[in-house]
């Protein structure tokens, strides 16, 4: 059934300089792919983030109420801005975009992603990289030249306001 | 000796048809079954002796050809009387991983173009005796990259008594469902609202049992029963606690076999945990030339979540070494309360091997999602025993 005959399975071996030839001819034709139409874009669909907007946040009211231990985090929208807040300390609350640089994925959406308490990083659950307080990376793909967007909080241990 | 490795080789040669690696359309222009070139019946991974020989032929060009024959010395992969087979897989890509964002200055900001290396898997399989076979791969690049779900090994045993008669394989597997692609990124499988979050892993296995069965040359049939615990991590929407997973597919393999086509259509089904994913799986080829596949997903998980996704692809062997494949997907999640999810996808590419075991796959990707849009020039590279 396979023995198609009309159809021989290997075309004739080449030899180096052929071989040559023909990766140059391809590598040619990758190479100005790009080109051909300039067709390599990025474009957003939602709204920027809107400058100076706020957050208002009660660790005793959900959607908050995973902030009322230290470690526990939320993910929230800012007027279209996907941020993540994480309880560091008592008197601390962090803000980041959900967006980790290593692969921009939603940091939020990751089932491992938590904050180590006793290594004080924010662990990114896709792949694991870990991110110190200021959003600097320091361990994992992300790392070393990947920040995280950091914004701005005031918190009292109970009650806080995040600005963009 | 010789003579049998020179038939098999040439047996294998007209059976693989056009293609590198472990492609679901191989089986549509060879008109075989996935399990002829490959150690697991799902296809995919280390490779028979039957796989050996066919790969070792495939290439724009021989390693002797262009004087680098010492990197590629090799009769075959197997050992201690054939009992033990070997092989590995490299797989890596160059892209721009994940989504552009808004910057904090109101500009878009791409995802850097980083290299992944996604795969270094050594897999050894050996023969017990006559109907008993163990089989393990690890890749130790799982701890390097991974996503949710994905496991850094599989392995397992595997009882078949005769040809025609069920199969079991006991040990760290992946239940299997409609096709098994070797693409990761395959809309299909992801949910659309959150695309870096797998529905059904790719590389994941979990422990259980699958029972494969090939009553005749037109029907295949699977069942399986694993311990989702993998498949949590990956979609904890869907499976809460770790849980009994069960799965089914079914397939048909009509052939016209004088005008050299080949065919499958199949339904799957995986439920666990209150969630239930069916799947519907649809392929024609003609040998040597080409195939058009589509296949079907929906789901319905915890909370109401549906998502259905569709995919369709064509490919054409322009030479054996040398494939054009197209693939258009599209993807839409519901769920009350929440705002829809929505996503389509367009690939274009070549699947090139200038050498045997080596292949290289420079593609277009177009990815439309509600947030954003990404266009982007990709390449794959695969090296492989
Ligand atoms: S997306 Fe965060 S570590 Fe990869």
């Amino acid at each position: 059934m396979l023995n198609d005959s009309d159809h021989p399975r290997h075309s004739a071996p080449c030899h180096r300089r052929q071989f040559l030839t023909r990766m140059g001819a391809l590598a040619g034709a990758a190479a100005i792919l790009p080109g051909l139409g300039g067709c390599e874009t990025a474009e957003m669909h939602t709204a920027p983030p809107k400058k100076g907007a706020t957050l208002n946040f009660d660790v005793a009211v959900d959607p908050f109420k995973p902030l009322a231990a230290v470690g526990g985090f939320v993910a929230a929208d800012i007027e279209g801005t996907a941020v993540l807040l994480v309880r560091t300390a008592a008197k601390e609350v962090l803000a980041f975009s959900r967006a980790c640089p290593h692969a921009f994925l939603d940091m939020a959406a990751a089932p491992a992603s938590k904050y180590d308490v006793a290594k004080g990083v924010w662990v990114c659950g896709w792949h694991i990289s870990e991110f110190k307080a200021d959003g600097s990376a320091v361990a994992g793909p992300a790392s070393p030249s990947g920040k995280l967007d950091k914004f701005a909080v005031t918190f009292d241990g109970a009650k806080g306001k995040v600005t963009l | 000796m010789k003579r049998w490795v020179a038939l098999l080789s040439l047996a294998a040669t007209w059976l693989v048809a056009s293609s590198a690696v472990a492609l679901p359309r191989m089986t549509l222009t060879a008109g075989s079954r996935c399990s002829n070139c490959h150690v697991n019946p799902q296809g995919g991974g280390l490779r028979n002796d039957m796989g050996f020989y066919a790969m070792a032929q495939a290439g724009m060009a021989t390693w002797e050809q262009v004087g680098w024959q010492k990197f590629h010395d090799l009769s075959d992969n197997q050992a201690m009387d054939g009992r033990l087979t070997y092989g590995f897989d490299y797989r890596g890509v160059v892209a721009k991983l994940g989504a552009p964002r808004w910057g904090s200055d109101g500009q878009v900001v791409e995802p850097p173009r980083i290299p992944v290396p996604m795969q270094l898997t050594p897999a050894l399989a050996y023969k017990i005796n006559d109907w008993l076979s163990a089989t393990a791969s690890v890749n130790p690049l799982w701890w390097v990259h991974s996503y949710p779900g994905q496991s850094p090994a599989d392995g397992w045993l595997q009882i078949k008594p005769a040809i025609g008669l069920p199969s079991l394989r006991l040990g760290m597997i992946q239940p299997s469902f409609g096709i098994r692609h070797d693409d990761h990124t395959l809309l299909l499988r992801r949910n659309p609202k959150a695309l870096g979050q797998p529905l059904l892993p790719p590389a994941y296995a979990d422990p259980g049992a699958e029972v494969n069965w090939e009553p005749t040359h037109w029907l295949s049939l699977d069942a399986a029963a694993v311990w989702g615990h993998n498949l949590r991590l990956a979609d904890p929407q869907a499976i809460a606690a770790d849980k009994p997973v069960f799965s089914g597919r079914l397939t048909l393999w009509p052939q016209v076999l004088d005008w050299g086509i080949n065919s499958w259509v199949g339904a799957s089904a995986l439920v666990a945990d209150g969630s239930t994913v069916l799947g519907g799986h649809v392929g024609v080829g003609k040998n040597y030339w080409g195939t058009v596949i589509g296949e079907a997903v929906w789901s319905k998980t915890r909370g109401n979540r549906e998502i259905l996704s569709t995919l369709v692809q064509v490919s054409h062997a322009i030479k054996d070494w040398l494939v054009l494949e197209a693939r258009w997907e599209r993807s839409q999640s519901t769920q009350p309360g929440q705002s829809d999810g929505e996503a389509t996808s367009y690939v274009a590419g070549l699947q090139w091997m200038p050498l045997p075991n080596f292949e290289l796959r420079p593609e277009y990707r177009w990815l439309d999602t509600k947030d954003y849009l990404l266009a982007q020039y990709t390449l794959q590279f695969h090296l492989w025993l």
